[in-house]
């Protein structure tokens, strides 16, 4: 794995995840010329061509190993900055939000993150199942999986490729070639929109019509046929994915088949009888189709992955989701750097290209702005120059809660909107799923999760329910109801000390006690150690419950501090 | 290198990609042109009975409602099969009646012991002239079939168009003139109720703020213990937290202040509507003493009954008296693709129920501005689609079921009542024998009904709605 850390930047970064201990240790912007800051042009390189000239032949010099950084050399080193490197510890949170979907826990944070090359933390976190997860969550969402639409089988089937991709065993390409022909796409979109929602997904806009109307083609003998699984004593019916090839019966294959936009291609397969459409030999199930006709078959994926924006698409997705902004656009430099780097040396490793956003000083600078670079219109802080703030996802906010609670009410599976099921043996069985069990007789799915999800824009059903990121008064609600019922469970603790929080038996309000609580929750919380004014907090709230008549109760301290913490902006944005 | 402190914003000087820039944004523009200034009108469109009512109640009948046999059932066996045991497939209605009543409704009243000893809901035959029925509604008038896709008509029926992102409800938290200005923060928001009502409550990206209140129904009000939102926080944990998010607010960019800001704020405004949901009238599982004017949960539940849309539509009344304009309620399923002579009469039965027991509980609950809730109320059923593809002599299909492929599934028979409106009406007579509409000029856009039932309660429709409301909802 390329390790694409500047040598500069390596040393300084690794002084700085090594130091980490409560003090902020960043990179001093230096070689700021005095007469005053750098004054972009919008395309966000540096305005004064002799300057660029300088930038250049001071880039020349510098060995950079992550090819963001090199692309942005000319802006950075090049006019004398630095990158501004946030402390370590909010870029671990940063990368396990990122990359596992949910905040640390402390012995992650310091065992395996501060101390390491955000490269190396990488390395380990994309192996886990929860990187994966959050892959599966995404693609979820763009092929908009509903099992109350499209058989439940083809869902796990497609799902199964994301897992392959996001596990190394398909390159990017060979995903989207097989993607557009797996039966989850097919018999989910039709006509046109099946080359709309290919176009959205993975080339960042509709198709317009005319690309509709002629690459639908490429699709047209896919049709659903009416079908039972017989695996349920009544059967369970849906639409199966089957080849009509009459539809392409020469000479009409030219007509309907053929697709002339992006070059001539036509899918067609060879007709059992010409002569009577509805033969049955013309309908060929799945199971049916040899690897010839599958290779003719995977023509649409095949022609999309050759338009230019395919792969450029693809990067701009992922820096733009990691940045929190459409860093892309404003950058093109580097997203051009980024697409060079995912057909080359990552090999279409799509794992690559996130790894190397995350690497990168983009991914790891402060949250704070700096007045060294600025927008030429606005005058404000150049965008680039500070990494936002982003707000967590639903699940991942849901489950952050859980883990750090210790008490959770399970899970989404992103497979299943539903669960279907039906009568085996005169017992009605739900088909294998992912939610927790309520019910082990018939496998029933406990839907607490997903109930609370959907009220705040996650777990979405891709049919009455698409996923937002909401905020007002009435989201925030539903989220407070979550916390105060993780919370206040038994198992955290309610009229019970201890308990999941496990760090102390008697929590009471002296000092020690006070100390130790917002220690662990500082940590749990916000992955950080307390810092001055919350120091002096503890003092003050211990020194306000021991006078005579405070109403402190030690009883209810855990929920109330889990609560708190909980609801803070810091714990909800990062 | 740093020799300016001036923007170059006036430097002559382009850069290639500049000048290809503005190329891209000048061919684009004119591309757009066409699409964005041919207006749909060249007038502004707007009801006489703009703000003519104070609410909004949407019943959504999820699935593809059949709906000629409930509101258009003078039609061939073919299009209603719904009969009664003498084999007709209509009934009679309340006098003034000019829509067609079907079989398919129940004509026995309800005992209401606990509204009083002789209290008797009637049956909707028996108030059918205070209904009004478009019997002609359709996704795109002029074309020869409907959209028959679940997914896709949908989201014409619950934002008005094929590809809509706001729902109607968002549209009108985001409209209406109670939400602007500071009544953003302190007026109740619009609702949705039940799953099958949540694409009426979506928003684009963007508009996530006007998302408005979603329920599943009066579960969500059951057993509100430890798990609820109104434990009384300590003094020290409220301190802890708003200390933590100013420093934190202060610590971020201008930017990202906004943002975070409406995070912090969203949380301060959360107790107001805190103690709005905590009121006992809303835990319609229970019966709680409660003032006489809301009348008792019940009373409301005896009503509107305990079928797939009882406790939801009761608790969408509660949100009226709460003070929300809006509430949409979901139930189903219609889509009866099979056995439909079985599963669509009960279900078919407990929606006409809601409407009979709207049209008397209405006049019974006064409203703070005078009049009572019928006075200010205005009251549809709306569904994705109708239903078709049935044989001749069955009116059904191989699986004794209807389906939505045809033409004429493409024309709804919708109902509409409430005080503002005159009942009795029919508008949009369809062929018997075709169920194609009688008079083209009678055919009327789904989106045109639904900017006419927001400019009922005084949203304004024309920056977003290009069809003309439709002016005969209101009867007369």
């Amino acid at each position: 794995m390329n390790r694409w850390l500047p040598i500069v930047v390596r040393f300084e970064f690794a002084l700085t995840l090594m130091i980490g201990v409560g003090t902020w240790v960043g990179c001093e912007p230096g070689g700021i010329d005095p007469g005053g800051p750098v004054h972009l042009d919008q395309d966000g390189g540096a305005s004064d061509i002799a300057a660029s000239v300088d930038a250049l032949a001071v880039c020349a010099k510098l060995e950079f190993d992550n090819p963001i950084d090199q692309a942005l050399c000319p802006q950075l080193q090049g006019v004398g900055l630095s990158p501004r490197y946030a402390d370590p510890y909010s870029v671990c949170r940063r990368l396990a939000i990122d990359f596992l979907g949910r905040v640390p826990s402390w012995n992650e944070v310091t065992s395996q993150c501060v101390g390491k090359s955000p490269a190396e933390v990488l390395d380990v976190w994309t192996t886990r199942d929860e990187y994966v997860e959050l892959a599966r969550r995404r693609f979820a969402d763009r092929f908009e999986y509903n099992d109350g639409i499209v058989y439940y089988q083809y869902i796990v089937a497609l799902d199964a490729l994301v897992q392959d991709l996001y596990r190394g065993k398909l390159t990017y390409d060979e995903f989207v070639i097989e993607a557009l022909v797996a039966p989850a796409y097919t018999m989910r979109h039709f006509g046109e929109s099946r080359v709309s929602r290919a176009f959205q997904v993975f080339l960042g806009r509709d198709a317009h019509g005319v690309e509709r109307s002629d690459l639908q083609r490429l699709w047209t003998m896919w049709v659903p046929m009416y079908a039972v699984d017989e695996d349920f004593d009544f059967g369970l019916e849906y639409y199966e994915a089957t080849v009509y090839t009459s539809f392409c019966t020469p000479p009409y294959d030219e007509l309907f088949c053929t697709s002339h936009f992006y070059g001539k291609h036509k899918v067609a397969l060879e007709v059992a009888n010409p002569l009577l459409f509805d033969d049955p030999a013309n309908i060929l199930s799945l199971d049916e189709l040899t690897p010839a006709q599958w290779e003719i078959l995977k023509t649409p994926g095949k022609v999309l992955t050759t338009l230019p924006m395919f792969h450029e698409y693809a990067v701009t997705e992922a820096l733009n989701r990691l940045l929190g902004w459409d860093a892309a656009t404003r950058l093109p430099e580097v997203r051009q750097s980024l697409v060079e780097y995912f057909v080359g040396p990552a090999q279409l490793d799509i794992r690559e290209v996130e790894k190397v956003i995350a690497s990168s000083s983009l991914y790891l600078q402060v949250p704070q702005p700096a007045d060294d670079v600025v927008e030429p219109i606005t005058g404000e802080p150049a965008r680039w120059r500070y990494s936002p703030r982003k707000v967590m996802e639903v699940e991942t906010w849901m489950d952050s809660v859980q883990s750090i609670t210790g008490y959770g009410i399970g899970r989404c599976d992103p497979r299943f909107a539903y669960v279907r099921g039906g009568y085996i043996n005169n017992v009605y069985q739900y088909v294998d799923h992912e939610y927790p069990v309520a019910d082990p007789n018939n496998n029933a799915p406990d839907m607490r999760y997903a109930d609370v999800a959907r009220l705040l824009g996650g777990c979405p059903d891709h049919y009455e329910s698409f996923r937002y990121t909401g905020t007002g008064v009435v989201h925030t609600l539903d989220q407070e109801s979550f916390i105060q019922q993780m919370c206040w469970s038994p198992l955290a603790g309610g009229l019970s000390p201890g308990g999941a929080f496990g760090v102390w038996e008697k929590p009471s309000f002296d000092l020690p006690s006070l100390n130790l609580a917002m220690t662990h929750w500082t940590r749990a919380a916000w992955s950080r150690e307390m810092r001055p004014e919350e120091v002096g907090f503890v003092e003050g709230l211990a020194k306000a419950c021991g006078e005579k008549g405070a109403e402190c109760e030690p009883e209810t301290l855990l929920p109330h501090l889990c609560t708190a913490m909980l609801k803070t902006a810091e714990f909800y944005h990062y | 290198m740093c020799d300016d402190k001036n923007p170059k914003m006036n430097s002559p000087q382009w850069s290639r990609r500049e000048l290809f820039r503005s190329a891209a944004l000048a061919i684009g523009a004119t591309t757009l042109v066409p699409t964005i200034w041919i207006p749909k009108r060249i007038f502004a469109d707007t009801l006489n009975q703009w703000g003519a009512a104070k609410h909004l109640l949407i019943l959504n009948a999820d699935g593809g409602l059949r709906s000629p046999s409930l509101f258009n059932a003078k039609v061939g066996l073919q299009w209603n099969p719904h009969v009664d045991p003498m084999g007709n497939n209509t009934q009679p209605g309340a006098k003034g009646t000019k829509w067609n009543v079907g079989a398919i409704f129940s004509n026995e009243s309800i005992p209401l012991p606990l509204w009083g000893d002789e209290e008797m809901l009637p049956p909707l035959p028996a108030v059918s002239n205070s209904i009004t029925v478009l019997g002609t509604v359709t996704h795109e008038p002029g074309a020869a079939l409907g959209d028959g896709n679940h997914f896709s008509a949908k989201r014409r029926i619950a934002t008005g168009f094929l590809n809509g992102e706001d729902g109607l409800l968002t549209r009108i938290y985001q409209h209406h003139p109670m939400y602007q200005g500071k009544g953003f923060d302190t007026a109740f928001p619009p609702v949705a109720i039940g799953a099958q009502a949540r694409l009426f409550a979506s928003a684009a990206p963007g508009n996530g703020v006007f998302r408005p209140l979603f329920f599943n129904g009066p579960q969500d009000f059951q057993n509100k213990g430890a798990s609820a939102v109104h434990i009384d926080r300590p003094k020290w944990a409220l301190e802890l937290e708003a200390a933590s998010d100013q420093r934190f607010v202060a610590s971020l960019s201008p930017r990202d202040q906004q943002i975070v800001g409406l995070y912090v704020t969203a949380k301060a405004g959360i107790d107001r509507f805190r103690d709005i949901l905590k009121h006992p009238m809303l835990r319609l599982g229970e019966n709680p003493s409660l003032e006489p004017q809301l009348q008792s949960n019940a009373r409301l539940m005896e009503v509107f009954g305990n079928g797939i849309w009882g406790g939801r539509v009761a608790l969408a009344i509660r949100m009226f008296q709460l003070g929300s304009p809006a509430v949409v309620v979901g139930a189903g399923n219609y889509d009866t693709h099979s056995n439909e002579t079985t599963e669509l009469p009960p279900i078919a039965v407990d929606l006409g129920r809601q409407l009979a027991a709207l049209r008397y509980v209405l006049p019974k609950l006064p409203h703070p501005s005078g009049g009572t809730y019928w006075d200010h109320t205005v009251i549809s059923v709306v569904s994705e689609f109708s239903r078709d593809n049935v044989e001749l002599t069955t009116g059904l299909n191989s699986a004794n079921g209807s389906d939505h492929r045809g033409a004429q599934s493409r024309m709804q028979a919708l109902p509409f009542m409430g005080g503002p409106i005159s009942g009795g009406g029919f508008y949009g007579e369809t062929s018997p024998q075709t169920m194609e509409p009688i008079d083209n000029d009678d055919v009327f856009h789904s989106q045109g009904v639904l900017a006419a039932l927001l400019q009922s309660i005084g949203v304004p429709t024309v920056d977003f709605f290009p069809e003309n409301p439709v002016p005969q909802i209101f009867g007369g």
